[in-house]
């Protein structure tokens, strides 16, 4: 599987040249992304007959275009209204609604498209040089590794993204506890399914996304006139000036896109891990490096840069293992996979020894979807925001109707509509009462794979808990897992000292 | 100032009897079974207890709020709001979206909500119609999504 430069170039070219798949691809995803509940994975769902009249190359291209369009998307919402149209985007309103609070949600924006743009168009470029190699790397995580990860991934958010660790981190085993109901993975029988049959195969994600974040949101909105703050400068529309300014600022960050992007590519390449793990790894990694740490969470603008741009170098991650070793990283490129195999597209090294256009060809679409995003989008900013200006009493009954509606569309139940209304209730009560949404949401999503990851552990050990210890990479990843929970504490004792010195 | 209050253990309380829940629907099952249940469980336990401990603290020091709905329910107007948002969404989902079908779930529940919010009724009555076309447009029109029949109508023949 050795590195064609030619075959990426004319990939890189092909894919330009189906601008006119590419451009309908991108509004699409982005609308579709931009609404909670609607995945990656249900918009390509929903839109996959589209694409099988076509050719492989046009429809593979037509559904990159659509898959990273609508990660990009989820940004929006979490931006204007406090709700991520995505699990990896939930990372992204703990500084992006300070700023539309602000008045500043035309920057929030254009700082999230620069930041998902360079980071998609960089992690494209060194997924089409290094396939190889990163293909790799998925081969080094085993389930010890996982599991460690993924409670590695609670444990930061526990730790960054509430005031109090300890209800952050029962806001998180409660997510972890809701996630593990449903079907027992061995047994097949149901557990704390209150008998209910639609949560056999277990709890729904996109009606828990919709009631944490859209439902409950909805009924804290009230309280206020708009999203704008009162006394928050007056919402205007933002000058070219002004946001090609915005688009300066950003590029001035350049590092940070760079290696918080490379972060979310590496972690995207883990199978499970995801985008919203590596959204709030990248969030944390930007607080501490940064020279002003006390003011994330308060709408600093490298709070928006940084997971954005980690969210879409997961974008890019998560195509790695199903192209090089035919192994889906995720739900979206399980699908993508449906729609490979309904073409008769080999898997793994074989899709580039038999078909290599099309190999580099899906990874160069996503580099002209990136393009075209940013053209389209930029200009946008100026329109969108406006969003924050919208007074409440109409803003919120239109997000509970239209979100509820799109809880119903996943899985065509009702009964999920009903289900997201009663998390919305449960999201109300952890907002008001200082639990943390996202770490409850995280919890969910993980719950899962997390216990599909340590009943494997046990099963492989014949039930020894040691075995969780049994590997270098995994002992690291405990290590920081113990540092991250004590952080706080040692901050803590530090600023103590510092304080009692004359 | 009161830091903590009784509002602040309804998630922990409600999380603890769902535990207690899990771990009752899976005691029949073998023990490799419960793994989850009792190391979640487990956990939570840990948590609520050290929660626990901080709560005494702040009883001891005078900075805890006994009165329930200090943080949940402060305001009457606002409480009031919220209940009859509740209620007219379960209305919506459980009889209109059913009965009459999605456009007339659109059209219900965005006309109450605005309504209840205070607007009048003429700029309601413009802000449904519009969301209802526009809802119509993306997810019937657009998406063709495939919404149940509505029995309501169907009875009555006119779908």
């Amino acid at each position: 599987m050795d590195v064609d430069i030619a075959v990426i170039l004319s990939a890189i070219m092909d894919s330009f040249s189906y601008w006119w798949i590419v451009v309908p691809g991108v509004i699409v995803g982005i609308v579709m992304g931009a609404i909670p509940g609607f995945a990656a994975h249900n918009t390509i769902i929903i839109l996959l007959p589209l694409t099988l009249s076509m050719e492989v190359e046009p429809a593979m291209v037509f559904m990159m275009s659509l898959y990273c369009a609508s990660h990009f998307g989820g940004g929006i919402p979490s931006i204007l209204m406090n709700i991520p149209g995505t699990g990896g985007a939930a990372a992204t309103t703990l500084d992006g609604y300070p700023m539309t609070q602000q008045g500043k949600g035309t920057q929030a924006l254009v700082l999230s498209f620069v930041a998902s743009t360079l980071s998609g168009l960089l992690t494209t470029m060194v997924t089409l040089l290094s396939i190889t190699f990163l293909a790799k790397a998925a081969f080094q995580v085993q389930s010890v590794e996982m599991v460690v990860i993924m409670l590695f991934g609670i444990a930061l958010i526990a730790v960054i993204a509430a005031e109090d660790i300890i209800k952050g981190l029962i806001a998180g085993v409660v997510g972890l506890l809701l996630g593990s109901m449903g079907a027992d993975h061995i047994y097949a029988a149901p557990r704390g399914t209150f008998g209910l049959l639609q949560l056999f195969d277990g709890l729904p994600l996109v009606p828990a996304l919709v009631g944490l974040f859209a439902v409950s949101e909805a009924l804290i909105m009230i309280e206020q006139k708009a999203i704008q703050k009162e006394g928050a400068p007056v919402n205007r529309l933002t000058s070219w000036g002004e946001i090609f300014s915005d688009v300066a600022f950003a590029l001035k960050r350049w590092w940070l896109i760079v290696w918080t992007g490379l972060l979310g590519l590496v972690i995207g390449i883990l199978p499970g891990a995801g985008a919203s793990i590596a959204a709030f790894v990248a969030y944390q990694q930007a607080r501490m490096f940064s020279k002003e740490p006390e003011k994330f969470g308060k709408g600093h603008p490298e709070g928006v840069l940084a997971p954005e741009a980690a969210n879409n170098g997961v974008t890019t991650g998560t195509i790695v293992p199903l192209l090089a070793i035919g192994i889906p990283g995720g739900s979206t490129a399980a699908v993508m996979m449906v729609v490979l195999q309904y073409h008769g597209v080999p898997f793994g090294p074989r899709l580039f020894v038999e078909s290599p256009s099309v190999a580099y060809g899906v990874i160069a679409a996503m580099l002209a979807a990136y393009v075209f995003m940013a053209i389209l989008t930029i200009p946008l900013t100026r329109y969108m925001s406006r969003v924050a200006v919208v007074p409440t009493v109409f803003l919120a009954p239109i997000i509970i109707t239209f979100t509820l509606i799109g809880a119903y569309v996943a899985r065509g139940m009702v009964f999920d509509m009903g289900l997201a209304l009663v998390f919305g209730v449960i999201g109300y009560i952890a907002r008001k009462t200082g639990y943390n949404v996202p770490a409850i949401l995280i919890g969910v999503i993980l719950g899962p794979m997390l216990e599909r990851s340590f009943m494997l552990v046990m099963r492989l050990s014949g039930n020894d808990l040691g075995h969780l210890f049994s590997s270098t990479l995994g002992n690291i990843l405990w290590g920081m897992l113990v540092l991250t929970l004590l952080s706080p504490l040692l901050r803590k004792f530090g600023l103590g000292r510092r304080k009692s010195k004359p | 100032m009161k830091r903590g209050g009784i509002d602040d253990l309804v998630l922990p309380g409600g999380a603890l009897a769902y535990a207690g829940y899990y771990l009752y629907s899976v005691k029949e099952f073998p023990l490799e079974a419960q793994f989850t249940g009792l190391g979640l469980s487990g956990l939570l336990l840990v948590l609520c207890l050290i929660f626990a401990f901080g709560v005494v603290r702040q009883i001891s020091r005078g900075e805890f709020e006994f009165r329930p709905g200090t943080k949940l329910a402060s305001d009457g107007v606002l409480n009031r709001q919220r209940v009859l948002l509740f209620l007219t969404t379960a209305i919506g989902i459980l009889f209109v979206f059913q009965a009459f079908g999605f456009a007339a779930l659109l059209f219900f529940q965005v006309l109450c909500c605005t309504l209840i919010l205070g607007v009048t009724l003429k700029r309601a009555m413009v802000s449904a119609v519009s969301c209802t076309l526009v809802g119509y447009l993306f997810f019937k029109i657009a998406i063709g999504v495939r919404f149940p029949e509505p029995y309501i109508l169907t009875l009555l023949g006119v779908n």
